[in-house]
């Protein structure tokens, strides 16, 4: 049983066993790439040397083994340099967006390439559920939203971009005429008390969210009507009987609402546990803390960003826990690609060769048919009462189709995407351990390989850009005993995996794709996903 | 500019049905283990010049290699085309003694020459191929080219048109198979030895030899013509040497074909006037037949006794290269009697293998390869591992650019080589031994062979050798010019039919070596050296050099010195007394810059640093190591920036792709290198670039890329200035074409001699007037600065 010390701690292994075997054991967490349990070490990636007695170079922890007396380095600065620096290397020459530009782009972070995919598959309920958790009116946003995720679209390039924000839209008015809408479980109530001032898209969102944690809200609007400034917006871009409609949407969670309330900060902070402030404010007025004044960005996204931010502090604030940081998720930009690699790209991608329809002119505006507005004011848009300050918690069926709604045909609009998001952004090693690792991506980007796809295999896609030459694939068809497999090609900077006499995929993956696509460290071999 | 990668598709030729007979009868050669894949493809590249995919589907029917290995490993190596290739395969050489002699330009000749299609390295006409290779081992006729087997030295952008002409010219008079005889003359009495080594080849010896041969049957002399391998004077090739019992040797140096008749009368005089006059018609009718309008290098004789060549010769000491110049290569008896097998049947006879292990660490032979470990230690490491089969390889994989030792050495003295191989297996207790050859030295490879034979019909080799229990079986490896290979864990993984791919030490090949055994890999010139060692007695060796570096050392000298070519220094002789007494300094004009030694893993050592002493710790404390013993000399019209770029170019083309900080790190480095030599590196490229270098040292897997950022860590640290012009846009040295403009002074006289040769017509043949260069004409090619022999042409 060797003895060695791994940043001052002590610890006994196994004859055989490795440094990073002796680390886990101590819980200290050594980032691997290219490590895998049952496969000879690789050690190609580097991402988990440590230094050993002191010594001039690191080694591989994964594939060094731990010997008597040894004295690791792990978590110093040098190793930690180093660490990073092998992942930045490893961006440097890693073509691929984690997320997709219009993700990126857009301000609520609407996960667009899944909400076309489940568009394009004809799932609606799961794609309402989906724009619903980032935006929880989309029928509103679709139609209102400046669109910077089209803006981001690669697309763009080869023809025209994706109508993003009109598919949102299409998501909500379905929802608006489903037979049963989306309402999302709200857990047990909380006990905590939760006052909304202004119920244009911020309070509406931050309402939404907040009751979605199982607080209770109560929307306080001073005006006659809720909806705040999209009461401006003219009747032609959002209806007023969508906005009305899921608007309702929104209240059939369970919310309160009080209408002409008039308000003070002080005042309404001393019945409730926390207070979101939308409406206009005196700059000298000093606020209770647990008064959150948000402002009301004219971009539609933009809003419902803020609100959902407001909501996450509030939450914060009430568990006593210290404001959240704003969350960006990591990612790396993909350059700007070449014709023809978009061209391989759309050719891939066998519904990305639709070609764009018009459905700005048509759907945008025109898909949904609202029914008059009844122009009564004071009354509670949850039960119709006229007493909303005392009106029950609403009854989960009291949602209402608007008439006169008929879903556009289908345009295969959605097909067009190019779908150029990560396939695994969730399971990447080399993404999780970039953001652990606080790494610059772009540090070491230089001249970067082609854009290429591989969809010749019924189980798995290969994105060679995306491969870090672990050698796991070659390893792992060998260990299947494939009859072609595959092998190296090349050597140096451009090596890459490939398969014998430039045979498809599915030829030299005929055993092993899945075990394949498992160990590959980032997305270069995946499964074909549900949506895929 | 780079050339195109040698792999492309060729336009010119659709695939022809390939007749695949010749694959089973390869195969039935070479076997059906998988560890026959390389030497399988090797013959298959000789066969077909390229390797047909049916070819390679055939062998995966035939033999247990699998498509997935005989892919990685053709792919692999460099040596192996894909596609098929011209007729004839122009290389030009990339070393670094070419490099400084300006290899690129005349690449970029070449290119512009033959209009290559986009993209491709083979002519329209299917003619030519163009392709660049790392180093030829003739860096002393650099820069060099050579065309299927003729070699061209000292070629000039400008001279390449006449270069190609000659080739075809000495193709259609059916020149190219003419082959030296191979009845080789062993009579006593006086004998006129011709080298043969790759450099005197390359300079043209083999039809020397020929001459000498045809004048010496013509004239009736009785004089015996001899081919001895490499003396060391490699810059003067093809060297001739008359020696008359009883008379100083006299030595020709560049000796072309027709001078033969003149040396062999010169010494021999022929019977009789009549005879003589009708040699000396004859000759001229032979002038004129052969219209030699273009001589590939000049030619001059020069005394061996000569001040500057004496000194050429005279400080070094001879251990490794002891028999220069004296005995035929491949004569075995010659050898025995320049007290050849001497040490063998010293170890066999009179010493148990501790008793030799002992002996060479008393010597403190440390391994010559580059690193410099002890080789009693390797060697006492495998002699104690029990293990029933133990291995002994010969590493002569000498990859690095402008180094030829190991070549010469091989070459040369193919028997000494052998001979310290067979006291290492002998030592180590190993029965079964290879020896790496790189494919780029054929003569090398053939030479061995023939060396092997001979030492096995003697009974130096086989079983029961000299007697005793020791057997030995010995076989050579081709390499597929993959420097990588050099390093002991990536030539292994080549030997065993694989990629040759470095993998972590421990455990080390001395413990698990080849198919898991115990292995001894050695240099060839360590091994070169065991015999003296044996011979001579450790103290002997041990009394030459420094405290811890003992003996001599082998160097290639070459660059810009007005000498160049093999040398053999006691350790701890000064770098400048190497440059300055054996290379006679630096040309007229110039000043001494800078030393590279080590090739691309070694570093830059400044002038202010010559006195450094040439041993391995001293090195190591300026920043460079010993390496395989290139040595490089820079004046100041080498930038340094440029030479760094080109080590770094070299070691990232040559990086496996296994490691991260190698395969990304090494190229991210010369991106910015790029950069700098561009003029388009930005604020703080500089300290990325050496935050990058340290980081690539330190974390890569194997001693490539460990080494591969030393020539720009010393550039950085001894030339920093250098960089940071190159980082405000300017080029002090001149070198970077980017940053520079061609410009002519009043020192003009109007000679016109740059206007004829510029290739680019971008000077106006105006005589008498002072010419102007039209620089959107320029090409930057730095021809008429190289030509101008009044110094008017100047870098703005």
């Amino acid at each position: 049983m060797p003895n060695l010390t791994i940043d001052g701690q002590a610890v006994a292994v196994p004859v055989g066993a490795t440094i990073l075997d002796a680390a886990r054991l101590l819980g200290i967490e050594i980032p691997t790439l290219c490590h895998r349990a049952g496969c000879r070490p690789e050690t190609s990636c580097l991402v988990c040397v440590v230094r050993v007695n002191g010594s001039g170079r690191l080694v591989p922890s994964c594939a060094t083994p731990a010997a008597e007396g040894m004295v690791v380095e792990s978590e110093t600065d040098e190793v930690l340099e180093a660490r990073r620096t092998a992942l930045e290397l490893l961006f440097g020459d890693h073509l691929g967006d984690c997320l997709a530009p219009c993700q990126m782009t857009c301000p609520a972070g609407l996960n667009i390439p899944d909400m076309l995919r489940l568009l394009d598959a004809g799932r609606m309920t799961e794609a309402v559920a989906l724009v619903k958790r980032r935006i929880p009116l989309p029928a509103i946003v679709g139609r209102i939203c400046a669109a910077n995720c089209e803006r981001g679209c690669r697309r763009a390039q080869l023809d025209s971009a994706i109508q993003i924000a009109c598919l949102e839209q299409q998501v909500g008015d379905y929802d608006l005429q489903a037979e049963t809408p989306y309402r999302p479980l709200v857990p047990p109530a909380t006990g905590m008390r939760i006052a909304v001032v202004g119920s244009g898209l911020v309070g509406l969102t931050a309402a939404w969210m907040l009751r979605r944690e199982g607080h209770v809200v109560t929307i306080m609007e001073p005006g006659e009507r809720l909806g705040g400034e999209l009461l401006a917006m003219p009747e032609g871009q959002l209806p007023a009987a969508v906005r009305e409609a899921e608007i309702q949407r929104v209240l059939d969670l369970g919310i309160e609402v009080r209408l002409q309330a008039a308000a003070e900060p002080d005042a309404v902070a001393q019945q409730y546990d926390a207070v979101v402030w939308t409406s206009p404010l005196d700059e000298q007025v000093t606020l209770a803390e647990k008064v959150f004044a948000v402002a009301t960005p004219d971009h539609a996204a933009r809003a419902v960003a803020s609100g959902r931010e407001v909501a996450r502090e509030i939450s914060a604030h009430l568990r006593g826990e210290a404001s959240p940081e704003p969350h960006r998720p990591f990612t790396v930009h993909m350059r700007r690609l070449e014709a023809e690699e978009l061209q391989c790209m759309s050719d891939c991608r066998a519904g990305a060769r639709t070609p764009p329809q018009p459905l700005s002119a048509t759907a945008r505006t025109a898909g949904y048919k609202p029914p008059p507005y009844s122009g009564e004011a004071v009354r509670c848009l949850e039960c119709d009462c006229t007493e909303p300050d005392t009106c029950a918690p609403p009854q989960p069926d009291s949602a209402t189709t608007p008439a006169g709604y008929e879903p556009p045909p289908y345009s295969g609009e959605a097909a067009r995407c190019l779908k150029c998001d990560c396939t695994e952004p969730d399971t990447c090693a080399l993404r999780r351990w970039a953001a652990a690792y606080a790494v610059q991506p772009r540090r070491f980007a230089g001249h970067e390989r082609k854009f290429e796809l591989n969809e010749t295999h019924p189980l798995i896609v290969f994105e060679a850009g995306k491969c870090i030459a672990c050698g796991l694939c070659v390893q792992i068809a060998e260990r299947y005993c494939e009859p072609l497999g595959l092998a190296f090609i090349g050597r140096g900077f451009t090596v890459r995996p490939g398969v014998p006499w430039d045979e498809t995929l599915a030829e030299g993956l005929q055993r092993a794709a899945r075990e394949c696509a498992e160990a590959c460290p980032t997305a270069a071999l995946s499964l074909r996903g549900p949506l895929q | 500019m780079s050339l195109p990668q040698p792999n492309f598709p060729c336009p010119c030729r659709e695939a022809a049905p390939v007749d695949l007979a010749a694959v089973d009868e390869i195969i039935r050669e070479h076997g059906t283990a998988p560890q026959a894949v390389v030497p399988i493809l090797q013959a298959l590249q000789k066969h077909y010049n390229y390797l047909p995919q049916e070819a390679l589907q055939r062998v995966c029917e035939l033999t247990e290699i699998t498509p997935a290995q005989i892919m990685g490993v053709s792919t692999f190596y460099p040596r192996f085309r894909h596609q098929p290739a011209g007729k004839h395969v122009i290389s030009v050489c990339h070393g670094t003694a070419c490099h400084v002699k300006g290899a690129e330009r005349v690449s970029e000749a070449l290119l512009r020459h033959l209009k290559l299609p986009e993209g491709g390295d083979t002519t329209e006409d299917g003619v030519f191929t163009l392709q660049r290779v790392d180093c030829l081992g003739c860096c002393t006729l650099a820069p060099v080219v050579q065309i299927d087997g003729v070699t061209y030295g000292h070629i000039a952008p400008d001279g390449v048109p006449q270069m190609l002409q000659d080739f075809l010219e000495l193709e259609r008079r059916g020149a190219l198979s003419r082959q030296a005889s191979d009845a080789e003359t062993a009579e006593e009495g006086p004998e006129i030895r011709i080298g043969v080594g790759s450099c005197c080849i390359a300079g043209g010896s083999l039809d020397v030899r020929v001459a000498l041969e045809d004048t010496v049957r013509e004239l009736g002399v009785a004089a015996a013509v001899k081919p001895v391998g490499c003396v060391g004077m490699c810059h003067q090739t093809p060297l001739v040497e008359v020696h008359l019992p009883g008379c100083e040797p006299a030595i020709y140096a560049r000796v072309q074909p027709e001078d033969a008749a003149d040396i062999v009368r010169r010494h021999f005089a022929p019977k009789g006037i009549v005879r003589k006059a009708r040699l000396s018609l004859n000759r001229a009718l032979d002038c004129l037949l052969t219209d030699e309008a273009w001589a590939p290098v000049s030619r001059y004789s020069v005394d061996v006794r000569d001040g500057a060549v004496g000194e050429f010769l005279g400080p070094q000491k001879h251990l490794a290269t002891e028999l220069y110049g004296t005995v035929d290569p491949l004569d075995l008896d010659d050898y025995l009697a320049h007290e050849g097998f001497m040490a063998l049947r010293k170890a066999l006879g009179e010493m148990v293998p501790e008793q030799v292990v002992g002996a060479i660490r008393e010597a403190g032979l440390r391994g010559r390869g580059g690193a410099g470990f002890p080789t009693a230690t390797k060697w006492e490491f495998v002699r104690q591992n029990e293990a029933e089969t133990k291995y002994v390889i010969c590493n002569g994989d000498e990859g690095d650019p402008g180094a030829f030792m190991d070549r010469m050495l091989l070459e040369s003295y193919p028997f000494r080589v052998l001979e310290g191989l067979i006291i290492a297996a002998y030592t180590v207790g190993a029965s079964e031994g290879f020896l790496y050859i790189r494919h780029e030295y054929p003569l090398a490879v053939q030479r061995i062979e023939a060396a092997i034979a001979a030492l096995m019909a003697r009974g130096f080799l086989g079983d029961n050798i000299l007697g005793t229990d020791f057997c030995l079986k010995l076989s050579i490896m081709q390499g597929g010019g993959a420097f990588v290979c050099g390093e002991e864990t990536g030539l292994i993984a080549s030997l065993e039919g694989r990629r040759g791919m470095p993998r972590l030490r421990p455990p080390f090949p001395a413990e698990q070596g080849l198919w898991g055994q115990p292995t001894l890999v050695n240099n060839v010139e360590t091994l070169a050296l065991v015999p003296w060692v044996v011979r001579h007695g450790p103290h002997a060796f041990a009394g030459l050099g420094t405290d811890a570096s003992k003996g001599t050392k082998v160097f290639s000298l070459t660059g810009k010195t007005r000498r160049g070519g093999l040398i053999e220094v006691p350790m701890g002789v000064t770098i400048r007394r190497i440059v300055e007494e054996i290379g006679g300094g630096v040309g007229e004009g110039r000043t001494f810059k800078a030393v590279q030694i080590g090739g691309p893993s070694g570093g830059c050592i400044p002038a202010e640093l010559a006195d450094t002493p040439i041993d391995y710790e001293s090195l190591q404390a300026a920043g460079a190591i010993m390496g395989s013993g290139g040595l490089v000399v820079m004046d100041d019209r080498d930038c340094m920036v440029d030479v760094a770029r080109y080590f770094l170019e070299f070691t990232q083309r040559e990086s496996c792709g296994k490691c991260t900080f190698c395969r990304i790190g090494t190229r991210r480095m010369l991106d910015i290198l790029d950069a700098l030599c561009t003029g388009q590196a930005k604020h703080g490229d500089l300290e990325k670039l050496e935050s990058l270098a340290r980081q690539v040292k330190q974390g890569s897997l194997c001693g490539l890329g460990q080494t591969a950022p030393n020539p720009v860590l010393t550039t950085l640290r001894y030339f920093g200035e250098e960089y940071e012009a190159h980082l405000e846009g300017r080029c002090p040295a001149g070198k970077c074409k980017a940053l520079i403009a061609y410009g002519i002074n009043d020192k003009c006289i109007g000679c016109t001699k740059c206007a004829q040769h510029c290739p680019g017509e971008a000077i106006a043949l105006k005589p008498y007037e002072r010419h102007i260069i039209d620089q959107r004409k320029c090409l930057r090619c730095g021809t008429c600065r190289e030509i101008c022999r009044h110094d008017a042409v100047v870098v703005e």
